[in-house]
């Protein structure tokens, strides 16, 4: 995946999105606290152990005879130790929690977020596409949200309680261990826009990596027959060698930050020790404290390094944050409004488009000036080029989106203004590659209708055709249908939808025919079973093939967004010039069919 | 031990590890030698003495201090070439072994999957090696070092430390056994509700539709919210693993210390030494949590490497025992399947079956069928990249179990859907296959794989540069350059596997039309092989092959084959129906 931003200038611009972000899992602030508390609370404990460890051995050196407060001290050293066990198991579940909680909003919104753009998209990108980087951005958000921000947070607090401390104990000596902290913490804040450079070098170098690959793998047995694998070796070792390039130039850089940081440490541990034996020596400081306080000063600096690998990665996160808030703010493609429609039942289906304009984007209209009704009951095939426009007239019956400007009426009453529900409810579609859900023949017919009994599904599946061959699976209506419904032939997958049509009972069905498929005798119980779900109904279906376009009561040619001939196939036949040229293209024997005629699922 | 398995895929980067943990050795030295100045220190602050009476230990401590710099960034300069090296040897290693075993020995994992493991799974590797493994040494070496330098201070808080020290890393695996694989079935349950988001994702058209995305919108936050409740109080126990590693690390200088308290109080020890013991005991537990800092790099490296193994030890065919006689293509049959059935490792049912099936030399044969209908493992076996389980198939009279792999790559060119091209011109792709062919024959076979466009003079001919992966070429132009190149290599059979699917139908029947009837240098009547997705463009096969579900449905010439109106001729109208867009 590549980031789309540009060159960052500074780490507060790449924090900006990591932020915006954050205030999105805002619901989990008290899970957020309880989690960065308790890890400021081991790391607090951890100093008191380290520091109480060093006082108790001067007590004891300072008066080998008199142990008994150095046991006494030791009781407190045990609590601390077992404070500090306790605070680390309750960060680590807290965080868990957390990471689920983070993931599981993110993803809920997500939902939401893909529910308002499908099928749209946005910036190009197709819905699914979208969806799917968004995902895998969650993914690595929710680690740097439940595991990273809270050490970050600690690096710069641990200290400073330390440091508080440490003023308590020594007085002003203490502000070497400060300027030794914040020192510490710029260092990887002013390198943060070089590092996220880098990473996104890396990143890109892997990904030129990764389509190589990808293409060897594809090309493996022409690679074999044609001696082109030493080739493909030598391609993918120069691009090996292309990434570690890139590497070196993150190693050398993060090695010199570490080689700072450890300076800066170096500088400071030797200032602070110098200037306490100084104070020890004017009588400004107990010399029992001496140790302690030293201690605490290398316990000062540990929660610091938890900045770092925050900013290792907070190119990538911040790249990651934009595109994961871009999904989440993208506005809906309809706005949903109370029905004026007649309850179902009372209309018959009749529909009509009057003047209707659409464009996905502004400047490119899909649909212009629009014009056609359909009686109730009629059935009107849809004929036209790829990119015609049919495609859209069906998402626009079913409400994915609204016209730009004129109307579309569905028994005389507006459809932007009947409810989704209820337009969703009248109207069905089935899509010419239907999605099957991971699940069961029963769960993907219960999204069509969640409260069918046993009995009205075996109906809508015997009206499909399909109730045999569920019948003849080992599950029955309990069979697995897989990934992306994988061992369903495409025949069986427009079945599967038309039963779920059945269920519907839409008084309007809008079909995108299959353009082809290969279903053998299936070919047949598909014919059957659309010729049923048609029955009584008004039907726009979008047809690829001659056989349906003959069957219909009315052809509508479509082209540039609007209707360029309507009548019967025979009227059309004689009259449009376009149609006859269209038609011919599909008569003419070994003519090209646009899209491969075989299914391209599932390839070995 | 997993990782005794896994360190040798690292092998060749043996010395760079072994600089590594020095690094590593060097770091811990100047840790311990600063904890050793530091308490000589504390001693001399607490009981009394001057800054001057401490100066040569002060200076001691800062040039302890500035090792640690030098030394960091060595490490990561080492970690570096150490990924650097391994990386280039086991990339190679791998290619060699999936070029070797062939996509078939690697399982139907789709090529997706595969190339994953060439590039992601060794790049996991690299944090695995690079820190991971090397501070498992580390930490080992100093653990054990300090203990004994702590037994030299005295042996009860040595032997102490010691115990506790073995305890931090043993402890878990107890626990680990107490909760058996209470883990991983929760991590079943977040990555199926996983799923089910995405697969909510992908169909939500179809939801939006339904009016059902409110509903499955609910379903999934109930049962998200369910697994949370479930797996909530199994996390809170699992988790208690890493409170009590964290208190193992914290108490073990504390026990030492209080037992070394105890040991001024019987006199064993001088109480001055208690400083050495602290800061000593610190360091023996340090390393192990910089280890636990690392714990993703080994678990990610550990899954990686259990993906890597059994690539490379994926058996290829076997070869043959005994030299036998070559192919003879001449004539007869070039190609012929008795009885062939293959079945991939680990499948249920057979991807072939019972196939009988001769194809003359010289003749051009077109398969098709629905995909998965088994023509690309067809193409695979010819390729020997294995071998029938079932029936024998024979290329020039031999079956292949009895030929090397050589010869039957020797006789075959393939050209797939999706051809490999380099970057470099035009001229040094053609001449990958025949280095020594010139500009004549490298024009003669752009010619016969109607590619002579791509031999543009005004854009540099021949030298015309194609990009990485033929970037520079369009879809079409990459595939009859991939078919040009197949024909230099002057193969008795060519096998195209949807070589031509990015070129309108016309001009694929006219590529494919030309190809027919040629013979190769020696004069043997080349036989080609189409396996198409298209059925207008092989109109003109001599013969037509018909798979479906892995068996011989139809056989027949075109219009044998239409007048049989069976499964081709219903191929045939549907793709010719579908026309009308």
């Amino acid at each position: 995946m590549r980031d789309d931003s540009t060159a960052p200038r500074s780490s507060a611009q790449l924090l900006r999105p990591v932020l915006s972000l954050l205030g999105v899992i805002g619901e989990h602030r008290g899970l957020f606290w309880r989690s960065t508390l308790s890890m400021t609370g081991f790391q607090a404990f951890a100093a008191v152990a380290a520091g109480l460890s060093a006082y108790i051995a001067s007590i004891v050196v300072t008066d080998p005879d008199g142990t008994g407060l150095a046991w006494l001290l030791m009781l407190a050293l045990a609590c601390a130790v077992a404070a500090h066990g306790a605070f680390v198991w309750f960060e680590s579940w807290m965080s868990h929690v957390m990471a689920y909680k983070v993931i599981d909003g993110l993803r809920m919104r997500l939902h939401d977020a893909i529910e308002r753009i499908s099928p749209g998209g946005i910036k190009r990108r197709r819905a699914g596409e979208v969806s799917g980087a968004a995902m895998s951005d969650i993914e690595s958000l929710e680690w740097f949200y439940a595991h990273t921000v809270g050490a970050a947070l600690n690096a710069a607090a641990g200290p400073l309680v330390v440091v508080a401390a440490l003023f308590a104990l020594t007085g002003p000596a203490a502000l070497i261990p400060l300027a030794g902290v914040v020192c510490l913490l710029v260092v990887p804040w002013l390198m943060g826009p070089l590092q996220a450079r880098q990473g996104k070098a890396v990143r890109d170098e892997l990904g030129e990596l990764k389509a190589a690959s990808l293409e060897g793998a594809e090309g493996l047995r022409e690679m074999l027959s044609l001696g082109l694998a030493d080739r493909q070796k030598r391609r993918m070792l120069d691009l090996t060698g292309r990434v570690q390039r890139r590497k070196r130039a993150f190693a050398l850089r993060a090695g010199a930050e570490s080689a700072l940081a450890d300076l800066i440490v170096a500088v400071t541990t030797i200032a602070f020790l110098v200037a306490l034996a100084a104070a020890v020596r004017a009588g400004d400081l107990a010399p029992a404290l001496f140790p302690a306080a030293v201690v605490l000063l290398t316990a000062a600096f540990a929660p610091a390094a938890g900045i770092f690998p925050m900013f290792q990665r907070l190119g990538e996160m911040s790249a990651a944050a934009a595109r994961v808030l871009d999904v989440l703010n993208a506005p809906a493609t309809v706005t949903d409004t109370a029905s004026d429609a007649p309850p179902r039942g009372q209309g018959r289906g009749a529909l009509r488009f009057e003047d209707v304009d659409f464009a996905y984007e502004p400047g490119t209209p899909v649909l212009a000036g629009l014009d056609f009704a359909v009686e109730p009951g009629e059935h009107v095939a849809l004929v036209g080029a790829s990119g015609a426009g049919k495609t859209t007239i069906a998402h626009l019956l079913i409400r994915f989106w609204d016209p730009d400007s004129g109307r579309i009426l569905l028994d005389g009453n507006e459809l932007r203004s009947t409810s989704l529900a209820e337009a969703r409810e009248r109207i069905a579609l089935i899509p010419q590659h239907p999605y099957v859900f991971r699940g069961t023949i029963r769960s993907n017919l219960r999204i069509a209708a969640p409260d069918a009994a046993e009995e009205a599904l075996w109906e809508a599946l015997e009206n499909a055709q399909l109730a045999d061959t569920v019948r003849d699976w080992p599950g029955g209506l309990d069979e697995t249908v897989g990934e992306d419904g994988a061992t369903l032939s495409g025949g069986q997958r427009q079945r599967l939808a038309i039963a779920q049509a059945f269920l519907r009972e839409p008084d309007v069905l809008v079909m995108d025919e299959a353009a082809a498929h290969l279903d053998g005798l299936g070919e047949q119980a598909l014919a059957r079973a659309v010729a049923r779900i048609q029955a009584g109904r008004t039907v726009v279906v979008i047809a690829h093939r001659v056989s349906t376009i003959r069957h219909a009561d009315r052809v509508i040619l479509i082209d540039g967004g609007t209707v360029a001939a309507e009548g019967t196939h025979h009227e059309l036949l004689e009259r449009s010039g376009e149609y006859r040229s269209l038609l011919a293209q599909a008569e003419r024997p070994g003519s090209a069919p646009q899209t491969p005629a075989i299914e391209t699922t599932g390839r070995r | 031990m997993i990782h005794l398995r896994l360190i040798p895929l690292a092998r060749n980067a043996y010395p760079l590890l072994a600089l590594v943990v020095l690094i590593g050795l060097g770091l811990s030295a100047a840790a311990i030698g600063q904890a050793l100045v530091t308490a000589e220190i504390f001693a001399g602050i607490v009981t009394g003495l001057s800054l001057a009476d401490i100066t040569v230990w002060l200076v001691l401590l800062a040039a302890a201090l500035c090792v640690r710099p030098a030394l960091v960034f060595a490490r990561e300069i080492a970690v570096h070439a150490v990924a650097t090296r391994f990386k280039s040897a086991l990339r190679a290693r791998l290619l060699d072994a999936q070029a070797e075993a062939g996509p078939i020995a690697l399982g139907r994992e789709r090529s997706g999957h595969r190339q994953t493991l060439v590039t992601d799974a060794v790049e996991n590797l690299e944090p695995y090696f690079g820190r991971y493994v090397p501070h498992l040494a580390v930490t080992a070496l100093t653990s054990i070092a300090v203990v004994v330098a702590l037994v030299v201070v005295d042996p009860v808080v040595g032997a102490v430390v010691g115990a506790v020290a073995l305890a931090v890393p043993l402890a878990p695996r107890l626990w680990d056994k107490v909760l058996a694989d209470r883990g991983d079935s929760h991590w079943q349950a977040y990555a199926d509700l996983n799923a089910d988001v995405v697969d909510s994702l992908r169909g939500m058209p179809t939801l939006k539709a339904f009016g059902a995305a409110g509903r499955r919108r609910a379903e999934l936050a109930r049962s998200s919210g369910g697994l949370l409740a479930s797996t909530l109080r199994q996390l809170k126990v699992s988790l208690l693993e890493s409170g009590l590693t964290a208190l193992f690390l914290i108490a073990g200088p504390a026990i030492a210390l209080a037992v070394g308290v105890a040991r001024v109080g019987s006199g064993a020890l001088d109480a001055t030494a208690l400083f050495t013991v602290t800061l000593l005991s610190f360091e023996a537990f340090r390393p192990f949590k910089e280890l636990s800092g690392y714990w993703h790099a080994g678990y990610f490296g550990v899954a990686a490497g259990r993906r890597i193994l059994p690539i490379l030890d994926a058996p290829a065919p076997p070869e043959p025992t005994a030299a036998s006689r070559s192919p003879e293509l001449g004539a007869g049959a070039a190609i012929a399947a008795s009885g062939l059935g293959f079945t991939y490792p680990e499948a249920e049912t057979p991807a072939l079956t019972e196939l009988d099936f001769t194809i003359d030399a010289g003749s051009t044969v077109a398969i098709v069928g629905p995909s998965g209908s088994g023509k690309s493992t067809l193409a695979s076996l010819l390729l020997r990249l294995a071998l029938p389980t079932e029936g024998e198939l024979r290329l020039g009279g031999v079956p292949t179990a009895d030929l090397t792999r050589e010869q039957c790559t020797d006789t075959a060119a393939v050209v797939s859907q999706a051809p490999l091209l380099f970057s470099g011109t035009v001229a040094e792709n053609l001449r990958l296959v025949d280095p020594g062919a010139d500009d004549a024959a490298l024009r003669r076979a752009l010619a016969a794989a109607g590619a002579a466009e791509v031999d543009d003079p005004r854009r540099g001919g021949l030298e015309t540069p194609v990009g990485d992966g033929g970037a520079l070429l369009s879809g079409g132009q990459r595939q009859r350059l991939a078919i040009a190149r197949a024909l230099l290599k002057d193969a008795p059979v060519l096998v195209l596997d949807e070589a031509s699917s990015a070129l309108d139908a016309r001009r694929e029947a006219e590529i494919l039309n030309a190809l027919g009837g040629r013979r190769t240098r020696e004069g043997i009547p080349v036989t080609t092989v189409i396996i198409a997705h298209r059925i207008a463009s092989i109109r003109r096969a001599d013969r037509i092959l018909v798979l479906d579900g892995g068996r011989l449905v139809e056989s027949g010439d075109w219009d044998g084959l239409i007048e049989q109106d069976g499964l081709f001729a219903r191929l045939e109208r549907s793709q010719r129906t579908e026309a009308v867009v």
